[in-house]
């Protein structure tokens, strides 16, 4: 339904005891369907709340109220003219709102805290998957019968007709073991019913733990989850709340917005920013550097093109290479150098790769990025015109805490590391060589199947 | 000669005062050491705040004192250390203007052109509220004298009584002239009259969320930007304000991405708005992450938004 402006307002008057004193017909008919009657109180309540407020403060109002019934859902323009007997309430327009299904809202939010799940709908569609559940899935699988997507996924076997089963008949499966077609991954396996609030059955819910594998884990060391998640989960957002006042308020000092300091006392409140601003990127790090020790950290396995990633990367630096008159050449649009890794580190090591060219080369030179397909790797190149990296420092360089007697330009001696890191997690690798024009040539590979 | 001795401050009341203040004191350090938001506020946003605040007020008496001299506001003291001044809706209404001047600051044409296009509409009421619009936007903007006027109403009624109040503490009774000129003040308040009223308006007529320059702000002006953003999302105006400004861009882009608008799309408003205040590392997790948002997943958060912040503001409310 899609409402009209009116060209004469639709009026009505309500007394102080909220009585519906008088009103046009189609007024009549609103309050009607909401269970008013004729020389009773008003029974809409968002316009019962706004009469109410304007005889309080005997001031004019006008708002947007919302309606609603079983049928549709109204946007009401109302005007409300108080005087002391009444409120004279003219409606100017109403429009019919889109009504959202909340029965599928809950169905593909309510399990938003389980990272990897399948949501089936109570006739066993599939609704919904996350992580790395939805691996594999494509568009048309979306409302496609759970039965036949759950067998084109995983393995033919008992696990399977068990989970089968318990979709069809709507009943909870404890933890089993299943694995998947397309690369033989292993998960744990669980199903449960979702309910609403009444304790209706809205659909089915898998959830899906994988098992940890070798090729897909970083190097197992001398890293221990002695403090868990110490850093990342606990300290790094109590450093950065104070870190990022540092930095407010020195730009704000900096930046003169209460008035003229001295020169030198401004540019030393920039350099408080940009030092707050270093140990802030430092906290990022050191929260990845203790995600990537992790001896259970894993990455996902999605399809992703890299000369796509190189171009968004590009563009996200664009700013900051331009302030140094640096171009960053990317792989044409119709490349297609496909790699099977997780899309959010990919553009984090290249991001970081892009970063480091731009912060070590020289005014107006150009960063280049090259993609191809060598056997059963996706590599990704990035070349600049710098000074170059020397012998043994091409390996220091992957070093942590490793800067090759640099400071004071804002990196942490952290990024390579956990570059290289997340490419091994990825089944991959990153080193770097010489570029054909004298400076430096990262090289990232990545598993292409 | 005073020696600050009389029968209404005695000792007794004086070392009392004193003795309460330290609860204050402990109060207000641990406020300081352990900020409750994830980005306390800048010296700058205090005394932004603390000027629209003292600024408000001084209109307010100037508006209902009749043959006004003072420059300086005679009921500010009262009324700060009364608490009122101190209440969630007061302040997060304040926040908000100090919000509005910042995000203002990022467009290039902060008047909205759009507006000016909206004059010559057929409807009645789009064309009168576009004209509305550009009154209180100037009103806003080069107007002196009437920082009240951007009040809500429950806002306003409930600081002009309360001022009332306080000038009759410091004149020691009640002048009728005052009530009078204050009533007055109510009566000829209009919702209607408010930038941000008319800016909503003109959204529910032109069904507002349907059309694609309301999500451009460069082309509808702030205002218009987010009382479409407010509509779609059933979020309050000011709450979209705070929101838009916040020191990460993450909830403007969940807003966004609510709205079905394509991530090259949202990745330009962000930046119009966050400029560098964002990193390449957030921007990398949006780059990441923008598409994998539904649209219903979003709405789903940004209700417990609202429903917090109503909750939250409900503390500040009298009437």
């Amino acid at each position: 339904m899609s409402g009209p402006n009116l060209t004469q307002p639709i009026s009505g008057e309500i007394d102080n005891d909220g009585k519906l004193l008088r009103a046009d017909e189609a007024f009549l008919r609103l309050n009607q369907r909401a269970g008013g009657v004729e020389g009773g109180a008003i029974a809409v309540p968002a316009i019962a709340k706004l009469a109410k407020l304007s005889l309080n403060l005997q001031m004019k109002l006008s708002r947007a109220v919302r309606v609603a019934d079983n049928e549709d859902h109204l946007e009401l323009w109302i005007e409300v003219h108080p005087t002391l007997q009444f409120a004279k309430v003219s409606i100017l327009s109403w429009r019919a709102l889109p009504v959202l299904n909340k029965r599928n809202l809950i169905l593909t939010s309510m399990p938003d805290s389980i990272e990897n799940q399948m949501v089936f709908d109570r006739h066993g569609r599939l609704i919904s998957a996350k992580g790395i559940a939805a691996h594999g899935l494509v568009p048309s699988d979306f409302g496609k019968n759970g039965v036949e997507v759950l067998t084109n996924i995983f393995e033919n076997g008992v696990p399977l007709a068990n989970l089968i089963s318990a979709l069809s008949t709507g009943v909870s499966i404890k933890t089993m073991q299943i694995k998947r077609q397309s690369d033989g991954r292993a998960f744990d396996v669980s199903g449960d019913i979702i309910d609403d609030e009444r304790q209706a059955v809205f659909g089915f819910r898998l959830r899906f733990d994988p098992l940890y594998e070798k090729p897909l884990s970083i190097v197992e060391a001398n890293y221990g989850d002695v403090a868990g998640n110490l850093f990342g989960k606990n300290l790094a957002p109590v450093l950065r709340q104070p870190l990022g006042r540092i930095i407010a308020n020195a730009e704000t000092i900096g930046g003169e917005l209460q008035g003229p300091i001295r020169e030198n006392y401004a540019l030393y409140a920039r350099d408080i920013a940009n030092a707050a601003r270093h140990l802030s990127a430092l906290v990022d790090d050191l929260g990845d550097l203790e995600a990537v020790e992790r001896i259970d950290f894993q990455t996902a396995r999605d399809t992703i093109e890299l000369g796509d990633v190189a171009r968004r990367v590009a563009g996200l630096l664009a700013l900051k290479a331009a302030d140094h008159r640096i171009k960053i050449n990317t792989p044409a649009d119709d490349t297609n150098v496909v790699a099977i890794a997780e899309f959010r580190r990919t553009l984090q090591i290249m991001l970081n790769l892009v970063n480091n060219a731009i912060r070590y080369s020289s005014d107006g030179t150009a960063i280049t990025i090259e993609t191809e397909t060598a056997d059963k790797y996706a590599i990704v190149t990035v070349s600049d015109q710098g000074k170059g990296i020397f012998g043994a420092d091409r390996e220091k360089v992957f070093q942590k805490f490793e800067r090759l007697g640099r400071s004071g330009d804002g990196g942490s001696g952290l990024g390579l590391y956990i570059s290289r890191r997340l490419a091994c997690a990825m089944g991959g690798d990153l080193f770097v060589t010489d570029s054909e024009g004298g400076g430096a040539k990262f090289v990232l590979r990545l598993p292409n199947s | 000669m005073d020696h600050g001795f009389n029968e209404n401050f005695g000792l007794s009341k004086l070392a009392a005062s004193h003795a309460r203040d330290i609860h204050a004191m402990c109060t207000d350090v641990a406020a300081i050491i352990f900020p409750k938001a994830l980005n306390p506020p800048t010296d700058a946003i205090i005394s932004k705040v603390s000027t629209k605040l003292i600024q408000l007020v001084s209109d307010l008496e100037k508006k209902l004192i009749p043959n006004a001299h003072s420059r300086m506001s005679i009921t500010w003291e009262i009324l700060a250390s009364s608490g009122f001044l101190r209440e969630p809706d007061l302040i997060d209404f304040t926040l908000a203007r100090v919000a509005e001047d910042r995000l203002e600051s990022c467009l290039e044409f902060p008047i909205a052109t759009f507006a000016t296009k909206l004059l010559d509409n057929s409807e009645s009421h789009i064309a009168d509220s576009a004209q509305t619009l550009l009154a209180a936007e100037s009103l806003h903007r080069f107007g002196s004298g009437n920082s009240f006027l951007g009040l809500p109403p429950e806002l306003l009624h409930k600081l002009c009584w309360r001022v009332v109040a306080a000038l009759e503490i410091v004149n020691g009774g009640r002048n009728p002239e005052i009530i009078a000129s204050t009533k007055f003040l109510i009566s000829q308040y209009s919702e209607a009259d408010r930038a941000l009223d008319a800016a909503r308006k003109i959204v529910h007529f032109t069904r507002g969320v349907e059309l694609e320059e309301f999500l451009h702000p460069e082309v509808a002006g702030l205002r218009l930007h987010v009382a479409a953003l407010s509509a779609h999302l059933e979020l309050d105006y000011d709450h979209v304000l705070h929101l838009l400004n916040a020191q990460s861009s993450a909830p403007y882009a969940l807003m966004l991405a609510a709205c079905a608008v394509d991530k090259d799309h949202a990745i330009r408003n962000m930046l119009l708005f966050s400029g560098n205040r964002t990193s390449a590392h957030d921007f990398g997790i949006f780059e990441a992450s923008y598409a994998e948002v539904t649209r219903e997943s979003a709405l789903e958060e940004i209700s417990y938004w609202a429903s917090e912040r109503s909750q939250y503001l409900a503390s500040g409310k009298t009437i």
